[in-house]
C-alpha cells in the first residue's frame, strides 16, 4: 500500500508527496478513497492560504468531500466491515463539550474538520476517520456521488433551518454549488416555487436544467426589480448585496438563512424591514445530524447528483482541479479520483 | 333558478330547484364547476353533525367561475375561477384575536350553517375565495380543501425531511396525507389499510402499501392517524417512536374514548396532537396542486353530473373509490 497526497505547502504550491499509511486508532476505520469533490473553501485556502481566523501554518492536505471503501478496522470498531463503501462526514467533534452534548456539534469549539489548519484532508489514497463518521452508502449510489453528501449536507442544514415547508417559495441567491445543492433540497422537502439569481449566465442554466421556476440573472435585472416575493431565503452568494436585497423579498414573518460567507467580519442589513415584517434571521456553521438524511434524499430519488459532478482529475492533477471552477464557471463541481 | 342538493332537516338530502340571489356588497356568485363530496357531508345527512342549519345547500369543497361580482369587492372580477375557503371565522373574538381562527367561537361554514356549492351557482364573501392557478381544472381544484386540512395535520406533525412516516387509513385524507407527506421529503411513507382495492391508490402516490397486521411498535418517526376509530388511535401511539409525534386527523364519534398508558407518554415522551380544520394552509394547498406534486387523478375516482346526483351519493356512502367529485349537469 502506498499512500500518496496531493499537499499544500503554500499559495499556488501543491506537490505530490507519499506519506505513511495512516494506523487506526481503535475506534477509526482506515478507508481507501474513491472520490473527492473540490469546495470553494479548499480553492480559498490554495489562493489566500486562510480562511478568516484558520491559517495554513505547515503543509496541509486539502479535501473534504470524500468517499471510499474501508480497507482496516481499529480493534474496536463494530460497525464497519472491510470492503464497505462509506462517505465521510469531515468533521469529528469532541462529543464532550456543552454544544455536542445538546446535539449541536458543528458547533463545538474542538472539532477537528478534514483540510482545516491544521487537519490534514482528503486529497490522498487513504485516510482514517471515527468510525461514526463513516456511513455505509447503498449499492445503487457512485463514489462520486458518495462523496457529494457533504455539500448536500450545508443545503439540507439550510433547508431545515429555513423551515422549509410543502408548497412555499423559496429564494436562493448564488448559484454555485451550494446554492444548486440547497435549491434542489429545498424543492425536495416540497417548495413548489424555486427563485434563483447569479451574475453568470452559465450557472443559471444549470440551475434552470435542475429545477428552478425562476433564474435571474441580478447583472441585468437587479432583484428589487424583479418583484419577488418568497416564505424564506437561502444566502449562498457571500455577496452582501445579494444578502441585503434578498431580505427585502421575504414575506412577513418569514426566514432569511445565511449560508454563504461575506467578504468582511461585518455588512449592513436592513434592519427595519427585519423589525417591521418580523423576519427571523440566522446563519449555518455546516450541519448536523444531516448525513442519513442526505442518503436517503438521493437513494430515495428525490435528489438527483447524477449529472452534479462536472469534470474529473487524477491526484497529480489536484492543482488543476483547484484551478477549474475560476477558469470555467460551468465548472461547477471538480472531482479528483486518487485512484485513477 | 339553480338545482342544489339540500339538507331538509330531517334524515337524507333532496335535490330541488331554488333561487340563488345575486352577490352582497362584499360577495361573488359563482357557476360551480366541481363541488366534492366529504365525510362530513354523510354526517349532515344523518342529522349527526350538530352546526349544520336545516334547509342549508350542503357542499362544502367546491370550485367555479365568478359570474357576479359584488360593488365593493376588490380584487376579484368575473370570469376568474376561484376555490372556496369554507370556513368563516368571526374575526373577534378570543381565538380570531390570537392566530386560531379555526377555533373561532362562533364560525360559520359554507355547506353547514350558510348554503354551500352542491348546486349550480354559489354565492359567498369574496375574503373566502382564492385564484385558481392556469391550467388546474376544476376537480383538481375543488380538492384545495380537504388537501388544506390534511396539510395542517402534516404540519402539526411536524415531520424533519428523511423522516419515517407512518399513516393509518387508505381513505381520500390519508392519501392526500401520504401525498404530502413524500412531497415534504420523508424519506419513506407506509400506509396501512386493509382494503387491497385501496392500498393500489397508495403506490400511485410514491407511498409503500401496508397491511394492518404489520403496523409494529416503534416503527415510524411520525404516525397520522387517518381513519377515526378508537383502535386505530391507539394503534398509531404504539407505532411511534420514542420522542416522536402522534396525530390524531380522523374524526372519531363524539363517545368515543381511548385508553392510553400514561406510562408510555412519559417514557416514551410521546406527543399526540388533534388538529382541526386548515387555517392558513388554503394556499399551500393551492400552490402544491398546481405544481403537480399531488397526483389529484389518484384521488378523484368519481367524476358524476349533477343531474345524476344520487349515483355520486351512492358511490360516496358505499365507500367506492375515494373522491366523489360532481360536476355541472351540462358536461
Ligand atoms: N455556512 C456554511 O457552513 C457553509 C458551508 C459551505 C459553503 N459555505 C459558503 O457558501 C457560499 C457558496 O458556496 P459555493 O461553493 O456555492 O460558492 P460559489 O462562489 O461557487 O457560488 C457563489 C455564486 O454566487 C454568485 N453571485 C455573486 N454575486 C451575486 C449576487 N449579487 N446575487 C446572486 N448571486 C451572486 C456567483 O456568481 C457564484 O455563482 C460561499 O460563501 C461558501 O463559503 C458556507
Ligand atoms: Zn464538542
Ligand atoms: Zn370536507
Ligand atoms: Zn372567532
Amino acid at each position: 500500500m502506498r499512500n500518496r497526497a496531493a499537499v499544500m505547502h503554500g499559495t499556488h504550491d501543491i506537490r505530490l508527496e507519499e506519506r505513511p499509511v495512516p494506523e487506526p486508532d481503535p475506534k477509526e476505520v482506515l478507508v481507501e478513497i474513491k472520490a473527492v469533490g473540490v469546495c470553494g473553501s479548499d480553492v480559498h485556502y490554495y489562493e489566500h492560504g486562510r480562511i478568516g481566523s484558520f491559517v495554513v501554518e505547515k503543509p496541509l492536505i486539502l479535501g473534504h468531500e470524500s468517499s471510499g471503501v474501508v480497507v482496516d478496522l481499529g480493534n474496536e470498531v463494530t460497525k464497519h466491515e472491510v470492503g464497505e463503501r462509506v462517505t465521510l462526514e469531515p468533521g469529528v467533534p469532541c462529543g464532550r463539550c456543552r454544544e455536542c452534548r445538546a446535539g449541536r456539534y458543528n458547533l463545538c469549539p474542538d472539532v477537528r474538520f478534514f483540510a482545516t489548519p491544521p487537519i490534514d484532508g482528503a486529497f490522498a489514497n487513504y485516510v482514517t476517520i471515527h468510525e461514526d463518521f463513516a456511513f455505509r452508502l447503498p449499492d445503487s449510489m457512485s463514489d462520486e456521488v458518495g462523496a457529494l453528501m457533504e455539500p448536500l449536507s450545508v443545503g439540507i442544514w439550510a433547508s431545515w433551518k429555513a423551515r422549509i415547508r410543502g408548497g412555499e417559495h423559496v429564494l436562493v441567491t448564488g448559484a454555485g454549488p451550494i446554492g444548486l445543492l440547497a435549491m434542489r433540497v429545498a424543492l425536495a422537502f416540497g417548495a413548489t416555487e424555486a427563485t434563483i439569481t447569479d451574475v453568470s449566465e452559465e450557472r443559471l442554466e444549470i440551475a434552470r436544467r435542475s429545477g428552478a421556476t425562476r433564474a435571474i440573472n441580478v447583472a441585468n435585472e437587479p432583484l428589487p426589480d424583479a418583484g419577488v416575493e418568497v416564505d424564506a431565503l437561502i444566502e449562498c452568494s457571500g455577496n452582501p448585496a445579494a444578502l441585503k436585497d434578498g431580505i427585502r423579498c421575504i414575506r412577513p414573518a418569514g426566514m432569511a438563512v445565511v449560508v454563504g460567507m461575506g467578504p468582511g467580519e461585518e455588512t449592513s442589513i436592513p434592519l427595519s424591514y427585519i423589525q417591521s415584517k418580523e423576519i427571523t434571521l440566522t446563519g449555518t456553521f455546516r450541519y448536523a445530524n444531516t448525513y442519513p438524511t442526505a442518503i436517503g434524499l438521493v437513494s430515495s430519488g428525490k435528489v438527483s447528483l447524477d449529472d452534479f459532478a462536472t469534470s474529473h482529475y487524477g491526484l497529480d492533477d489536484t492543482e488543476e482541479a483547484l484551478q477549474a471552477s475560476g477558469k470555467d464557471p460551468a465548472n461547477v463541481k471538480p472531482v479528483v479520483v486518487p485512484g485513477s | 333558478m339553480s338545482v342544489s342538493v339540500v339538507w331538509p332537516g330531517r334524515e337524507g338530502v333532496e335535490v330541488e330547484s331554488r333561487n340563488v340571489p345575486s352577490p352582497g356588497s362584499d360577495e361573488l356568485k359563482v357557476r360551480v364547476e366541481a363541488s366534492g363530496l366529504c365525510g362530513t357531508d354523510l354526517h349532515i345527512a344523518s342529522g349527526e353533525y350538530p352546526f349544520a342549519r336545516p334547509g342549508v345547500t350542503i357542499g362544502h369543497e367546491f370550485a367555479g367561475t365568478i359570474v357576479e361580482v359584488g360593488p365593493d369587492v376588490e380584487g376579484f372580477s368575473v370570469g376568474e375561477r376561484v376555490v372556496v375557503d369554507p370556513n368563516i371565522p368571526c374575526r373577534t373574538c378570543e381565538f380570531c384575536h390570537s392566530s386560531r381562527p379555526h377555533l373561532c367561537e362562533n364560525p360559520q361554514a359554507l355547506g353547514v350553517t350558510l348554503n354551500g356549492g352542491l348546486s349550480e351557482f354559489a354565492v359567498l364573501p369574496a375574503p373566502q375565495a382564492y385564484r385558481v392557478p392556469e391550467g388546474l381544472p376544476p376537480e383538481a381544484a375543488a380538492l384545495t380543501e380537504p388537501l388544506a386540512c390534511t396539510l395542517h395535520a402534516v404540519d402539526l406533525g411536524d415531520l424533519r425531511p428523511g423522516e419515517r412516516a407512518l399513516v393509518l387509513g387508505a381513505g381520500p385524507i390519508g392519501v392526500l396525507c401520504a401525498a404530502l407527506l413524500v412531497a415534504a421529503g420523508a424519506s419513506e411513507v407506509l400506509v396501512s389499510e386493509p382494503s387491497r382495492e385501496r392500498r393500489d391508490h397508495v403506490r400511485k402516490v410514491g407511498a409503500e402499501p401496508v397491511e394492518p397486521e404489520s403496523v409494529s411498535e416503534g416503527m415510524a418517526d411520525k404516525v397520522f392517524e387517518c381513519v377515526g376509530r378508537s383502535g386505530t388511535m391507539r394503534d398509531a401511539v404504539e407505532a411511534v417512536k420514542p420522542g416522536g409525534t402522534v396525530v390524531w386527523v380522523g374524526v372519531a364519534p363524539p363517545e368515543a374514548e381511548v385508553a392510553v398508558r400514561p406510562y408510555d407518554i412519559f417514557r416514551r415522551e410521546l406527543t399526540i396532537r388533534g388538529t382541526y380544520t386548515n387555517p392558513f394552509t388554503m394556499e399551500r394547498s393551492l400552490a402544491l396542486l398546481g405544481s403537480g406534486r399531488i397526483d389529484w387523478e389518484t384521488i378523484v375516482t368519481h367524476r358524476i353530473p349533477l343531474d345524476r346526483f344520487e349515483d355520486a351519493w351512492s358511490a360516496h356512502s358505499e365507500g367506492a373509490g375515494l373522491k366523489v367529485c360532481v360536476l355541472p349537469e351540462s358536461s
